[in-house]
């Protein structure tokens, strides 16, 4: 296994082969093209909901993301990654709502006038994401107060799935000995 | 060093096991007997009609693990593959959220271990509201002792972690009930990890235990196979016709797998049963295949105590309080169990409320996160008829359980117990998982008590989770009361059999595991007579 050290080093090589960064610091239009490398293809995530989830969980994730921009970029993109691996997980109808929660947010009428996020994603504040969470998640409508939830639900397992997140949650991780319980196997 | 007997079984070269996810053609096989399903109903049916003889064909939607060296304690790994819909099943609208198994053992390769028989109370309402006058606490006594034989029922001896001891304290200073959980294990290491599969074959599921010992008796296992529809001439069912689904088991790859036999045993769990019956359009005069699914609503409350708890260490579930459901008559207040959960990143990460600083806040005292839940006993009132499962587009099932007011108002007497419960223990914040409770929750008991009585109860507000499915299709004596007869019997076709929790015709009040086992150790005897004319002695 990757220590953290390897995994940020790798991450960081690989978001700036990317381009990631500009993923979220704009100002570019229109909305940043990059292509992917084919170790790291994304199986559901188009590139306008990649930048959409890039720029919800950089929100959603404040005080778990490390602070250091190319460490924060290389931890958005595995949580990027991350959604993307539970949301291709999904059975075929589940999956097929999800998308039509990323189109919705990923489409310029709709980011503006249901989800109110004026600014792309890549420019959009924090505080201008904070807010469309919130008024999701206490709306009086059942459907954008359900479509927080999958967001909420998609990220933060994307997130604390993996292990590189566990420092600073005093979450050592599963036993140790087990290692050496398989390998006698 | 451990033993992985599913490697050793595929190893022996005498088992028939076969992953038809990497089918290239269709396959149709005879059997006397086909089983949907490979959990706790299917699997004690395999192991019983096996003993008796007859051939036997098991099929699982889910794939097959090796029972100890697959199971990498990952939460990551473990979701999308031992579980329903990645561990994300929904209700329709959303508002609840259904951990169910889907591999080979289903969910009681996945299960918390925790083992109670069927309480004498619930037994009792069938006998008076379904006819099911055969299934008193006196005659199925008999059937569960076997059951807890089998599967290693034991008085667990280890001190609970801190997790159950927390309820455990907090309820004995409130003077409320409490007792020690039984579980089936043998030679578990108390890792705290049974949601992820049991590296060290320690738990009893039917990966280790029913379905090695049909197989070695000559059954047939097929994973990555869908059951899309029970077959029928007449009034007989001939067998089911399968997809076979692709690795992941997300797919279906466009082969075909169909078994025929005079036997058809549906064992597939609550809501994927009755999903599989409606598809298959069997008659059904009454419009009950699907309805009075139950789902034990669970309500949960986060605490924070001044020691550490880290509740990914050790049995998850060693403690619980039946004070609610003793206390409270099946046809009043709605009664409901008192447990706690396992705490690992993803399932706590998801479950607390919120975004942001705030929620890591509370992720940052994940290691003194205590969580109490409350399994709500549904079925029993007449505001509480559980949900009806219904087909999606695609045939797949979708369960519509709508919470009633009544159960609403048992999730909040529910809270206010827990919230007691935990300052009672010690926390210094209490925080009911509702997204009208700050991260840090409450302070006091006090200030919890005033607060709780004003949170506005609805779905997507209040979390609300379940890990036991039961019924939508229901036993009754009578074939306008139920779908299926106190045997499994379906009431309108020959040679079809449901042994599984979905006979279940209210909820157990219990974690149901055992249930199942009791019921269908009976039932798949009673089975195996009818067909071969000799008795099986279960277990061997």
């Amino acid at each position: 296994m990757l220590t953290r050290r390897q995994f940020i080093q790798a991450g960081v090589a690989g978001a700036a082969l990317l381009g990631f960064s500009r993923l979220l610091y704009g100002p570019i239009r229109p909305d940043p093209v990059y292509t992917v490398p084919a170790a790291t293809q994304f199986k559901v995530l188009d590139e306008a909901s990649r930048t959409a989830m890039a720029a919800i969980a950089r929100v959603m994730l404040k005080g778990a993301l490390p602070t250091e921009p190319a460490q924060l970029q290389a931890a958005l993109l595995a949580a990027v990654q991350g959604c993307d691996t539970a949301i291709a997980g999904l059975p075929g109808t589940v999956q097929t709502e999800v998308k039509e929660l990323l189109t919705l947010l990923g489409n310029r009428l709709t980011r503006r006038w249901v989800v109110g996020i004026t600014d792309n994603w890549s420019e959009a504040s924090d505080e201008a994401i904070a807010h469309f969470l919130s008024r999701w998640r206490y709306s009086s409508l059942l459907l954008l107060r359900s479509g927080y939830q999958a967001l909420h639900q998609i990220v933060f397992a994307a997130w604390y799935g993996n292990p590189q997140s566990w420092v600073g949650i005093g979450y050592a991780g599963p036993p140790a000995f087990m290692k050496g319980y398989w390998d006698a196997a | 060093m451990p033993r992985d007997i599913i490697a050793e079984g595929l190893a022996s070269g005498r088992w028939d096991v076969r992953d038809a996810a990497g089918f290239a053609e269709n396959l149709t096989l005879e059997a006397d007997v086909v089983i949907v399903g490979t959990g706790a109903g299917g699997g004690v049916t395999a192991e019983i009609l096996a003993m008796a003889g007859l051939k036997v064909v098991l099929l699982e939607e889910g794939g097959l693990r090796y029972a100890s060296r697959d199971f990498k304690l990952s939460e990551a790994e473990a979701y999308p593959t031992l579980y329903q819909e990645s561990a994300g099943r929904q209700t329709k609208d959303k508002g609840i959220t259904i951990l169910q198994g889907r591999t080979v053992g289903g969910s009681t390769t996945v299960n918390w271990t925790s083992s109670f028989r069927t309480p004498p109370a619930t037994l009792a309402h069938w006998q008076s509201q379904f006819g099911l006058t055969e299934l008193s606490t006196q005659k199925m006594q008999p059937w569960f002792e076997r059951a807890e034989q089998r599967f290693g029922v034991i008085d667990w001896q280890v001190a609970p972690n801190v997790n159950n001891q927390v309820l455990m304290n907090g309820a004995d200073r409130v003077g409320i009930h409490w007792a020690p959980i039984r579980r089936n294990v043998k030679g578990c290491l108390n890792l705290g990890y049974c949601g992820m599969g049991c590296p060290a074959n320690a738990k009893q599921s039917m990966l280790v235990t029913t379905i090695p010992s049909a197989l070695d008796k000559g059954a047939t296992l097929l994973a990555h196979v869908r059951a899309e529809r029970v077959l029928h001439e007449g009034d007989r069912a001939t067998g089911v016709e399968c997809v076979a689904m692709d690795w992941a088991g997300i797919y279906p790859t466009g082969r075909k797998v169909t078994v025929k036999a005079k036997t058809v045993v549906l064992s597939g769990g609550a809501i994927n049963t009755p999903a599989l019956m409606l598809r298959s359009k069997l008659p059904d005069p009454h419009g009950l295949i699907g309805k009075r699914t139950f789902l034990h609503p669970v309500n949960i409350s986060g605490a924070l105590m001044p020691f550490k708890v880290e509740g990914w260490n050790g049995a998850p579930q060693s403690i619980y309080s039946d004070h609610f459901i003793d206390q409270r008559p099946l046809e009043g207040d709605m009664g409901y169990k008192l447990e706690v959960p396992p705490l690992h990143p993803v399932l706590t990460g998801i479950t607390m409320s919120g975004f942001g600083e705030k929620h890591r806040a509370l992720m940052g005292h994940f290691d003194r996160l205590q969580v109490v839940l409350a399994l709500l006993r549904d079925g029993f009132h007449e505001q509480s008829q559980g949900g009806t499962v219904e087909l999606k587009s695609d045939g797949t099932p979708l369960l519509d359980y709508p919470i009633s007011d009544y159960v609403w108002r048992g999730m909040r007497d529910s809270y206010l117990t827990m919230a007691e419960i935990q300052f009672a223990a010690g926390a210094t914040r209490v925080m009911p998982i509702h997204e009208d409770v700050a991260a840090d929750g409450y302070a006091s008991w006090a200030e919890a008590k005033a607060a709780i009585k004003n949170l506005p109860l609805e779905i997507l507000r209040a979390k609300v989770v379940s890990a036991h499915v039961m019924g939508g299709a229901g036993m009754a004596a009578k074939a306008e009361d139920g779908v299926v007869d106190q045997y499994g019997r379906f009431h309108h076709l020959q040679g079809l059999y449901v042994m599984d929790g979905s006979v279940f015709p209210t909820s157990i009040g219990a974690n149901p595991q055992l249930s199942i086992y009791g019921l269908v150790a009976r039932n798949a005897s009673a089975l195996a007579t009818t067909l071969t004319r000799k008795d099986v002695v279960w277990p061997a």
